[in-house]
């Protein structure tokens, strides 16, 4: 065992060059990015794009008391103009502190100026580095204020903008299921089948106070951000805004419902009685017929009475009855309406066409070229809604006499 | 040879790991579309007959090693020039997943550290192993294909549960018809990884029970296929053809969706992990089978002799071989129609050869 003390010594030096202190990132050096919004940089091809990241003050976020410290803003942004986008996330380093680290990326924001341009190059960037991963989701910023500034409005119970969106995105996506969130891997899907939605983001106020940390000690905050439309592209562009009873068809048919509130008719009396929909599910069928396609979108919904401003005995089960019925045909007409529309803007954002490839992969092949221009705008959709009031909550007939 | 003895489990787990090998993380079989699970079975029959074609000719000389009975069936000097033909093809194919196992780690977790450094440490574990001889790396195939098998089940279930997986993606079913599924599977999917199995003629002369070869390696070939054609079909149900397509390592981003509850996610790691290990048993089964050969065709007593020049021949080669991970798969794609020749044509005429010369044997007699 004369080798003994050389193994020794090969083993230690094998501890020091195998452990893989080549990547080592050091956690104080990074600078996380929680949230990236990206506007447009100049009208010419150079410098075209200008982003902006979002990067978290850890010392501020992880909370505690810090006697006699000023205190900072808890997140802080860079923003610089480039050509590429990994072009102008590295020209940002020249005024970040440490390193860019992504993989915590919370929202990625777009300027509607540049999605009016197009947004097909901004995606590849994304999936090609393993640094993203693609589960962010992606929003608009609409109307006059830039993805920049949407980013930067201070909220009073979330320090950090960015969250601040996503956490919106999700209770609207949860409690009222009108704008359904979209992921970045479902915009890059929906790229390369060329129609795709995107959820709006909009600030209601005026932009230039919403950035002050004044803004935050207001009871009522002057400038705030909301989810507002679903963003319709076609081949990259923007082209239309969903708002309302069509943007909430999407998620009808996309199958993303979860919940909803749904106004319903009381006789003469418009809009009295509120119904949620607590479990909803839908499907899409394709049969072809003559050579063409038909499209049947099926609907299951369950829900319940919320709120009944109507003399309606909701006890008896003739009554829910009918109350079924007209749920039913509310639904309808918001799942046609939002069908109408993106026939009318030629765009298959919900991707029929698969479904078409999927029923009879030869006629597919035929109609093909021309499906989104010429065919789909003249498909025929039939709409099947099946919804089913299941109880009336701790009441039934309402005090109301009216 | 040296003197050892696998059980018919050791060998099962290393066929087993062995054929997952680096297929089930590299893009594979995409050129069949979304059919490309159908592919993989029908390259999983062509790869039982080949088996069957390994078989007989083990049978017939179950004390020596393929390159021992090349030169008995095609004699002394063309036998060892095809034989040292099929060590250098070994050490080829070796350096190849040296090299694809390095791209991963490159590419997807380790961007800063050279290629040259993740090789070398590679190489050298596996050159360890070898050295060690045939029953330690059979050992230690038994022990991680449960650990395999663990990582495996860990990654489905979470695949499955965290509602990505759209089994309808993969309809229509044949969309493009019959020709590209069989283009497909021959000759792509039948030497990769099926016919690459020739490698085991050089191991089976150490298994305990010779007869159960017979049973071993369709059993292993079988199940593993399966895995595969499992493992293509919920990567196009969770990524769709496209993005499946348009990915290096399909299987690193559909298992990296996971996404439960803002809570399992990154699971990545687990791709990575079944990676290295499948790599290392793979490449180190292919440098066991060249080092064994070269030895046995040059009469070296001992094959640890010359273990570390061809480890750095390997490392060479990994590093020369593609300047780029593009120029890599393409000579993949080529490597697949030239192999026809070693992994097909060669041990059918082996077998065919050696019929004529039974039936001139009985006839004289």
């Amino acid at each position: 065992m004369r080798h003994k003390p050389l193994m020794l010594l090969l083993l230690c030096a094998l501890l020091v060059l195998l452990s893989g202190c080549w990547d080592r990132e050091e956690l104080q050096q990074l600078s996380i990015v929680s949230g990236m919004a990206i506007d447009k940089g100049s009208d010419k091809v150079k410098n075209r794009y200008k982003v902006t990241v979002q990067i978290i003050n850890p010392s501020q976020v992880s909370g505690g008391q810090q006697g006699g410290k000023v205190q900072a803003s808890p997140v802080t942004t860079f923003t610089k103009t480039g050509s590429t986008l990994s072009e102008t996330l590295r020209k940002i380093s020249t005024k970040a502190p440490g390193e860019l680290f992504f993989p915590h990326l919370q929202v990625l924001v777009i300027g509607e100026k540049v999605a009016k341009e197009g947004i097909e190059d901004l995606f590849d960037m994304i999936e090609r580095d393993a640094q993203f991963r693609v589960l962010f989701p992606v929003l608009i910023a609409r109307g006059h204020a830039t993805a920049k500034e949407t980013l930067e409005v201070t909220t009073p119970l979330e320090a950090i903008p960015s969250a601040k969106i996503g956490d919106a995105l999700k209770s609207s996506e949860e409690d009222w299921g009108a704008y359904k969130s979209t992921r970045a891997d479902q915009v890059i899907q929906g790229l390369k089948e060329g129609s795709v939605m995107v959820t709006g983001v909009e600030i209601d106020g005026e932009a230039t106070k919403g950035i002050a940390t004044t803004n935050m000690q207001q009871i009522s905050p002057s400038t705030q951000i909301e989810i507002k439309g679903m963003a319709l592209f076609r081949n990259g562009k923007l082209e239309s805004w969903l708002d309302g009873h069509a943007a909430r068809g999407v998620t009808w048919i996309t199958n993303e419902m979860k919940r909803t509130v749904m106004n319903l008719n009381c006789g003469k009396k418009k809009e009295a009685t509120a119904i949620e929909i607590s479990r909803a599910k839908s499907a899409t069928d394709v049969k072809i017929k003559h050579q063409k396609p038909v499209i049947y979108i099926t609907v299951h919904a369950e829900g319940a009475v919320l709120e009944n401003n109507c003399s309606k005995d909701l006890g008896k089960s003739k009554v829910l009855g009918q109350l079924d019925e007209q749920l039913e045909e509310e639904i309808e007409q918001e799942v046609l309406l939002t069908v109408k529309k993106a026939q009318k803007q030629k765009s298959d954002i919900f991707n029929f066409g698969e479904k078409v490839n999927m029923a009879d992969k030869r006629v597919w092949k035929n109609i093909k070229t021309s499906w989104e221009k010429d065919i789909f705008p003249e498909t025929e959709v039939h709409v099947n809604i099946q919804a089913i009031i299941r109880r009336t909550g701790m009441t039934t007939k309402s005090y109301i006499n009216k | 040879m040296e003197k050892a003895k696998i059980s018919v489990i050791q060998l099962f787990a290393l066929m087993f790991i062995f054929e997952l090998g680096t297929a089930l993380v590299v893009s594979y079989g995409t050129s069949a579309g979304k059919d490309a699970w159908l592919s993989i079975l029908f390259a999983i029959c062509g790869g039982v007959i080949l088996s069957f074609v390994y078989f007989i000719l083990f049978h017939q000389y179950p004390n020596l090693l393929f390159t021992g009975y090349i030169r008995e069936i095609f004699g002394k000097y063309i036998g060892w020039i095809i034989g040292l033909l099929y060590c250098l093809t070994f050490l080829y194919i070796c350096g190849r997943n040296v090299r694809e196992f390095g791209d991963l780690l490159v590419s997807s977790t380790l961007s800063e550290t050279p290629l040259l450094v993740i090789n070398i440490t590679l190489v050298l574990v596996m050159c360890y192993v070898i050295h060690l001889g045939v029953e330690v790396l059979g050992r230690s195939a038994e022990v991680f294909f449960v650990i395999l098998l663990l990582l495996g089940a860990a990654g489905n279930f979470f695949v499955l549960v965290s509602g990505d997986v759209d089994f309808h993606q993969i309809r229509p079913f044949l969309e493009h018809g019959w020709k590209p599924i069989f283009t497909t599977a021959f000759p792509h999917l039948i030497i990769f990884p099926f016919g690459e199995m020739v490698v085991f003629t050089m191991l089976l002369p150490y298994l305990n029970r010779p007869q159960l070869a017979k049973r071993v390696w369709p059993a292993a070939l079988i199940s593993s296929g399966l895995i595969l054609s499992w493992t293509v079909l919920l990567n196009i149900s969770v990524l769709g053809l496209d993005a499946m397509k348009r990915s290096t390592f399909p299987l690193l981003k559909a298992v990296g969706k996971v996404n439960l509850f803002d809570f399992i996610e990154r699971l990545d790691a687990i791709v990575v992990f079944t990676l290295l290990i499948t790599v290392f048993f793979k490449a180190s089964i292919y440098l066991y089978a060249a080092v064994l050969g070269i030895a046995d065709l040059f009469k070296l007593h001992n094959y640890r002799q010359i273990l570390l020049p061809i480890g750095t021949v390997v490392i060479f080669l990994s590093l020369s071989m593609a300047s780029s991970f593009s120029e890599h798969t393409k000579e993949g794609f080529l490597f697949n129609y030239m192999a026809v020749i070693p992994l097909i044509i060669l041990p059918l005429l082996l077998l065919l050869i050696l019929i004529i010369r039974k039936h001139f044997k009985k006839k004289m007699n």
